[in-house]
């Protein structure tokens, strides 16, 4: 279901024209201090049933933000909402928002303790603790390690602990900070698919720290981009891949190819650039909201390397208007165990593309071989 | 075999060293709990001075004891001075800090992310102190070891505020000092033997009681 419309069917039973349900978690002009590092969020919010990721690279202030959402540091400036109201201080606010951190740290207990002990503290009933604790081990694939004493887990087991510890308390919001950093890679889907079940069950607001994109695209309704501290774009994950803010977001979303480039026409949304460094003044075109960009503006052209296709050099493509075409000469060819990443070269300018291994093995690419590199105008977003 | 006199100083040692020790566990331990996980000025400057306070020479306590309960002092009218109570204040006196510093290194040592994953799930102050000590609990062993160890072997508090009373306020280490002093060294080892014993006893149990704590840990 849309997290938003779930956000609508309030009480009044979703009534047409009824007034949408507030945010279950939001920060407005908050600043937090860690030390000399300053963390910045203008606005940030979380609906019932959505799921929001905060992505960043190491160091920008991800986890800092988790725990000021969750009340585990203080703001030095702006407020906390809570369901539209003033969030509630310390204890009251704790537990309407849980927050699991990146390490899971369970108690020298068993598993069943350490699910149900947070549940003890809100003074739940011990056959509520008992449905509690069973329901959601079993939602994260650990029912059977319920009696196993916490340090007798390995590794992947203690993170499923850890989920389910969380969402046994059934908050109004649940934190969770890097919930896949302690998995091996093998084990990740796995338990991203669990996860994203869990949270569906649950209904809880979610918001999930992580700095992996594949997680971020998988995992978030919409996406929260954090670089040095600061918020520097929301939106849903593919208008964050697609149309990055600025091009320190567009290097964290995987956008490898930047140019710099300066506008020569526009005409309606489509606009043409000149490339600079591309031999004989090569020019792509790209989309962009019509009047926003007159002739002359100096713009960065984005290009994603998997919106990238190449062909044969001598290959007969459909004349579409608005596709690229370079002509291009591969400069190295990269195996990964995803894809083939393939760096080409136009005169001076570099262009990196990701095909698959069967179609890199059908083009036979070797370095020094010819190709011709396409992608789509709408694929080509211009950062000015 | 032990003689009345031995037994007697043996009982009242236990007695007083046990009284005293359970009092400084019971402030000591939550107030390291407390400072463990305060965050002001007052509760560094508190342990700071638990810290300093573990190397209180104990006869400096048995002089301030002294001085208050003595008749003229200002808890004279009690008459406590030279009995059992006097020399269990005095012990408590001497156990508290090095208890409340203890606790503090044995919570302290769980590190900063637990407390703050506790504060996460939603525990209030005494539900995550409470967490934080049981999580300790090993480690808290080896404070009642340490501060046992201590109250039983201490011997210039209980001189002083009880006053080697034979049969009412001697305990081991007093009537040993009293053995020795009277060139009764046979008398002073085998007072030093049940010393003894009742050190190795000690630290036994503890011990079987932390081994018990890692089976239990360990078992699948």
């Amino acid at each position: 279901m849309n997290a938003r419309a779930a956000a609508g069917t309030s009480e009044d039973g979703g009534r047409a024209g009824a007034r949408p349900a507030p945010p279950v978690l939001e920060l407005r002009e908050a600043r937090v201090r860690r030390g000399d590092f300053i963390v910045a969020a203008a606005h940030l919010e979380v609906h019932a049933g959505e799921r929001l990721v905060v992505m960043g690279p190491n160091g920008a202030g991800k986890s800092t933000l988790l725990l000021a959402l969750g009340g585990l540091v203080p703001l030095q400036a702006g407020t906390r909402w809570l369901d539209g109201r003033r969030a509630p201080p310390g204890r009251a606010l704790r537990r309407a928002v849980t927050t699991a951190l990146q390490q899971p740290l369970l108690l020298d207990a068993s598993v069943r303790h350490n699910v149900e002990l947070p549940l003890r503290w809100r003074g739940l009933g011990a056959a509520e603790r008992a449905a509690r604790a069973e329901r959601w081990l079993a939602a994260l694939g650990v029912a059977g390690l319920a009696a196993r004493h916490a340090a007798a887990l390995s590794g992947g087991e203690r993170q499923r602990v850890h989920l389910a510890r969380a969402l046994a308390t059934e908050p109004r919001a649940l934190l969770l900070d890097e919930p896949f950093a302690a998995i091996d890679a093998p084990g990740r889907p796995g338990l991203r698919a669990d996860l994203a079940r869990a949270l569906a069950a649950s209904g809880a607001a979610a918001v999930i720290v992580t700095h992996d994109r594949e997680e971020a695209i998988a995992l978030g309704d919409r996406m929260a981009v954090m670089l040095r501290g600061t918020l520097r774009q929301v939106g849903t994950p593919a208008e964050v891949f697609r149309a990055p803010a600025d091009l320190e977001v567009a290097a964290l979303v995987g956008v490898e190819n930047v140019w710099a480039a300066r506008v020569v026409r526009a005409e309606g949304d489509l606009v043409e650039v000149a490339l600079e460094g591309a031999a004989g003044g090569a020019t792509v075109r790209a989309l962009a909201p019509a009047g926003t960009l007159a002739p002359g503006a100096a713009v960065h052209a984005c290009l994603r390397p998997d919106d990238v296709l190449l062909f044969a050099a001598d290959a007969r493509l459909d004349a579409a208007s608005a596709r690229n075409r370079l002509g291009v000469r591969v400069d190295a060819v990269a195996p990964s165990d995803r894809h083939v990443r393939v760096t080409v070269r136009a005169g001076a300018l570099g262009l990196v593309a990701y095909v698959s291994r069967a179609a890199a093995d059908e083009l036979a690419l070797r370095a020094g071989g010819e190709a011709l590199a396409v992608f789509k105008a709408a694929s080509v977003h211009l950062v000015t | 075999m032990l003689d009345a006199e031995v037994l007697r100083a043996t009982v009242t040692s236990l007695r007083v060293s046990t009284t005293a020790l359970l009092l400084a566990l019971g402030a000591g331990v939550p107030l390291g709990a407390l400072l463990a996980t305060g965050r002001g000025r007052a509760a560094r400057a508190a342990e700071t001075a638990a810290g300093a306070g573990m190397g209180l020479p104990p006869v400096l306590v048995g002089l301030v004891v002294s001085m208050l309960l003595w008749r003229s002092g200002p808890l004279g009218r009690l008459g406590l001075m030279y009995s059992v109570t006097a020399m269990v204040v005095a012990q408590a006196i001497i156990g508290l800090p090095i208890v409340t510093a203890l606790t503090v290194a044995a919570v302290g040592q769980l590190g900063p992310e637990l407390p703050r994953q506790l504060r996460g799930l939603g525990a209030g102050r005494w539900q995550l102190r409470w967490a934080l000590l049981r999580e300790a609990r090993l480690p808290l062993v080896a404070v009642v070891l340490a501060v046992a160890g201590r109250l039983l072997g201490e011997v210039g508090a209980v001189m002083m505020v009880g006053g080697n009373i034979a049969g009412e306020t001697r305990v081991l280490t007093t009537a040993l000092v009293l053995e020795v002093r009277m060139g009764h060294f046979d008398r002073g080892l085998e007072l030093g033997a049940v010393l003894l014993g009742l050190s190795v006893a000690l630290s036994w149990g503890l011990q079987r009681l932390g081994r018990h704590g890692r089976v239990a840990r360990e078992a699948p």
